[in-house]
């Protein structure tokens, strides 16, 4: 008997301080609705705090709030002058000298000094340990020079870019902390560093300090969420208050919510069904063509994201206006009559079989390779789905280009054309199709050595038109992005690069 | 004591094993950690390099052994994705891994011990019906599903807790300890299930034996009888069972985390191994395996203690 009873008081001991427990944590939950508190959900962690080691582009987004450089890119894909007041071009873009702008601080409240700029850039020109500088572009300075009276920068270049101003908005970061960057970060943006916990938030707070208007919401929180599968339940359940980039259903679902907000931009991404250009029966202009009047464009975004999105003809989206063109989204209107007798010119009358490679991790890349694959069918060609996941693609598909197509949406990591463009020289290291186009090279380094602008931006258009014409993959769209944001804020601000600008949003008031 | 070196000499042997099998899985399946470093920056000349300068170019074999060499000295190496140490990146983990595991224990084991023997008191029952048909239902319930559910139910429609709102306990222990319930319950259901079916069929199995009539003949009461004899038999099998059972709450609380948004070793693990940081990963695959091969241990140990036959 005695054995019992000690059984029955240590479960019933257990029993009640778990309930205690229970108890004791109900004030800890949150109401939902404005607060000087906000909360952005991210799907992935940061790989690193400090700004020119991060390479992931869902760090750059965030880092955006805590650095700036001496320029900064502003929502209509403009660069602005920040830690620089203003630029002066010389010698058709061969030099470049900037002012600094009086009055900005680190996050430490000293002062921004010339040395700190020199010391940024040089970091950023440094080799890295693949051998490149951190970046790449950094290869063509040839010195920077300083004079601190005027508080003025110099860089001179091996040669002529018209495009550095673009690369200008790598992060200033003081010398002196620089070492500690990764563990305190010390920028001169809106937003300082408060905590980071990996793989659970970033705490950020509003700097008092900051030179330019100073953001209303006081404390930021990016909260690193399991996936893109609890996304509904965390909003709903009140744990983050925003988040970017929600797919097509769960935008469908949240809309519904009174308590929420889904505001639509576009992603800035040239998704296609990318062909490796390299592999039978890719290597024919014709089977391209034929796959690219095949396609219904607009079937795959009805079925994607209920006709959200814009079809693009080329490597090149919307909100870089001044190189895109929009009268190559018509290029390959859908023709199966066309494509049929196509592919029998190419000597395929039968049609045959191929795989696409997708990253199952992207919902609606898997989604449109599903779509592109049933409209193949009626042209006779056999496209088989291979889901891999995606370290798998990264290594296999994009780096050792053993495939035979994919679709992928590719970005641009600054606002420059050839963010975009460069990939498709015959001899770049990132041509991940292996186009080859002696043409398409001739255009593209005429825009590179061209310093007028207006007749670069043709050459850059002609490079465009080239992809198109060769059809060097099935260009489909740039795709829709869906933001939800708890009601009762307001002014997000879509960028045409990864930017989450936290500043731009208000409470209601 | 020669039971105890033995079973020492075991876990050692496991541990080996079970790190050659870790490590050579990595060398199989695809996806290279330095591209996954580089992401699209990752140009075939870029690769080398950066595999050049991690060590990635030697063999497999040296590789191996240079990693277990610096883990005999206690060092996990750096992670890849973070380039911090393996130990600084995972240890504040731990803990919420292992406090997530202990609390569902604890739920999993004060609901299943008098469940058993009330159904085992009640054999054939209403109630004892009731709990076997919900319990079936339960077991076959994996955790992150029941953890789906509980999001939903206590989460979205009740509102008595903020899913995927998980705050750490050096922000708020009481709102860590609140939160922490919902996965733990989620965790243990299905456990819960299952062990109230292995405890009441050997409650059920002892109260069949000879000395429990010897018992009755006796003139104790059946309570009495239950109690003071049939439970403690019935238990020995059962202690194993539970010890046996910790491991998979821990499986269970890595799977469930993902749910819950608890960023503890689970989430680490995942996302290690989708970065391909192998180191990372390999601490987390010892720190299971350890955990495994002990959690053996202690369940063979305390059969041992209660167990006077089985001592030798």
């Amino acid at each position: 008997m005695r054995k019992g009873m000690v059984l029955k008081k240590a479960i019933s001991i257990l029993l009640t301080a778990a309930l205690a427990a229970g108890m004791c944590g109900c004030a800890g939950s949150k109401k939902s609705g404005v607060s000087e508190n906000f909360t952005v959900g991210i799907p992935q962690d940061l790989d690193s705090l400090d700004p020119h080691m991060a390479t992931a582009a869902g760090t750059k987004e965030v880092l955006f709030n805590m650095y700036e450089g001496l320029l900064k890119p502003d929502s209509e894909g403009n660069l602005v002058p920040a830690v620089a007041q203003e630029m002066t071009e010389k010698e058709g873009g061969r030099v470049y000298e900037f002012v600094l702008r009086p009055g900005v601080k680190f996050h430490n409240d000293a002062e921004v000094t010339v040395s700190d700029v020199k010391f940024s850039l040089d970091r950023c020109a440094a080799p890295n340990a693949d051998g490149q500088p951190l970046v790449p572009e950094f290869s063509n300075i040839a010195s920077v020079e300083t004079d601190e009276a005027q508080s003025k920068v110099t860089v001179t270049l091996k040669q002529a870019d018209t495009d550095f101003p673009a690369y200008m908005t790598c992060a200033i970061l003081q010398e002196a902390t620089a070492d500690q960057e990764d563990a305190v970060p010390m920028g001169t943006g809106p937003y300082m560093f408060e905590s980071y916990t990996p793989q659970d938030k970033l705490v950020l707070k509003r700097y008092d300090g900051y030179w330019g208007e100073k953001p209303e919401i006081k404390n930021v929180t990016f909260k690193i969420v399991s996936g893109t599968d609890t996304v509904v339940t965390d909003l709903e359940g009140g744990a983050v208050d925003m988040y970017a980039r929600v797919l097509s259903d769960q935008a469908d679902t949240l809309s519904a919510n009174p308590d929420f907000q889904v505001l639509e931009g576009t992603m800035n991404l040239v998704q296609a069904l990318y062909l490796n250009n390299d592999k039978k029966p890719f290597d024919d202009e014709k089977v391209r063509q034929a796959l690219c009047y095949a396609v219904d464009r607009q079937e795959i975004l009805d079925y994607v994201s209920d006709g959200k999105g814009t079809i693009i003809g080329s490597s090149m989206f919307p909100s870089f206006s001044k190189y895109y063109m929009p009268e190559l989204s018509d290029a390959y209107k859908t023709d199966t009559e066309k494509s049929k007798s196509l592919l029998k010119e190419a000597g395929y009358p039968d049609g045959f079989s191929f795989t696409i490679t997708v990253p199952s991790n992207y919902t609606q890349h898997v989604d449109t390779a599903v779509v592109i694959s049933k409209q193949l069918e009626k042209v006779g060609i056999d496209a088989k789905i291979k889901e891999v996941e995606w370290g798998t693609w990264l290594t296999d598909v994009y780096t050792a280009r053993n495939y035979e197509a994919t679709v992928i949406g590719v970005d641009a990591s600054n606002l420059t054309a050839s963010s975009l463009l460069s990939r498709f020289r015959s001899d770049a290291g990132n041509n991940f199709v292996n186009f080859s186009d002696a043409d398409y090279d001739a255009a593209y380094d005429k825009a590179m050595s061209e310093t007028d602008d207006e007749t670069r931006t043709q050459y850059f258009k002609e490079c465009e038109k080239i992809l198109s014409d060769k059809a060097a993959n099935v260009y489909i769209q740039d795709m829709p992005e869906f933001v939800v944001i708890r009601k009762g804020y307001s002014g997000y601000k879509f960028y045409p690069l990864y930017v989450q600008d936290i500043a731009a949003i208000k409470p209601d008031r | 004591m020669k039971n105890v070196l033995k079973k020492l000499g075991s876990m050692v042997i496991t541990l080996f094993a079970v790190s050659f099998l870790g490590f050579a899985a990595f060398a199989v399946i695809p996806g290279d950690p330095a591209v996954m470093r580089l992401k699209t920056n990752a140009t075939p000349a870029a690769v080398e390099a950066l595999r050049h300068s991690m060590g990635l170019d030697r063999p497999f074999i040296v590789r191996y052994f240079d990693w277990l060499k610096d883990f005999f000295v206690g060092d996990m190496g750096v992670s890849y994705t973070y380039s911090r140490p393996v130990m600084s990146v995972i240890g504040s983990k731990m803990p919420v891994t292992l406090y997530l595991a202990v609390l569902s224990f604890i739920i999993m084991t004060a609901v299943s011990l008098p469940m058993a023997v009330y159904c085992a008191k009640n054999d054939g029952g209403r109630a004892d019906r009731f709990i076997s048909g919900v319990n079936q239902v339960l077991m076959s319930v994996p955790s992150f599903f029941a953890g789906i559910l509980i999001s939903y139910v206590f989460g979205i429609v009740l509102r008595v807790f903020v899913p995927g709102g998980y705050v750490s306990f050096s922000d708020d222990p009481g709102g860590f300890i609140y939160y922490m319930i919902f996965p733990a319950v989620a965790v243990a259901l299905p456990k819960i299930a299952v062990c109230v079916r292995l405890l009441k069929s050997s409650i059920m199995s002892e109260s069949g034996k000879d000395y429990v009539r010897t018992a009755y003949s006796r003139g104790e009461r059946g309570t009495t009888v239950l109690y003071r004899h049939v439970f403690w038999n019935a238990l020995i099998p059962a202690v194993t069972f539970y010890a046996m059972q910790f491991v998979d709450l821990i499986a269970g609380s890595i799977i469930t985390e993902q749910v819950f948004n608890i960023p503890g070793v689970g989430r680490i693990l995942m996302t290690s191994i989708e970065g391909r940081d192998y180191p990372v990963v390999l601490a987390i695959l010892m720190f299971v395996a350890a955990a495994a091969v002990i959690g053996d241990t202690v369940s063979d140990l305390s059969a041992m203690a209660l167990d006077p036959r089985i001592r030798e």
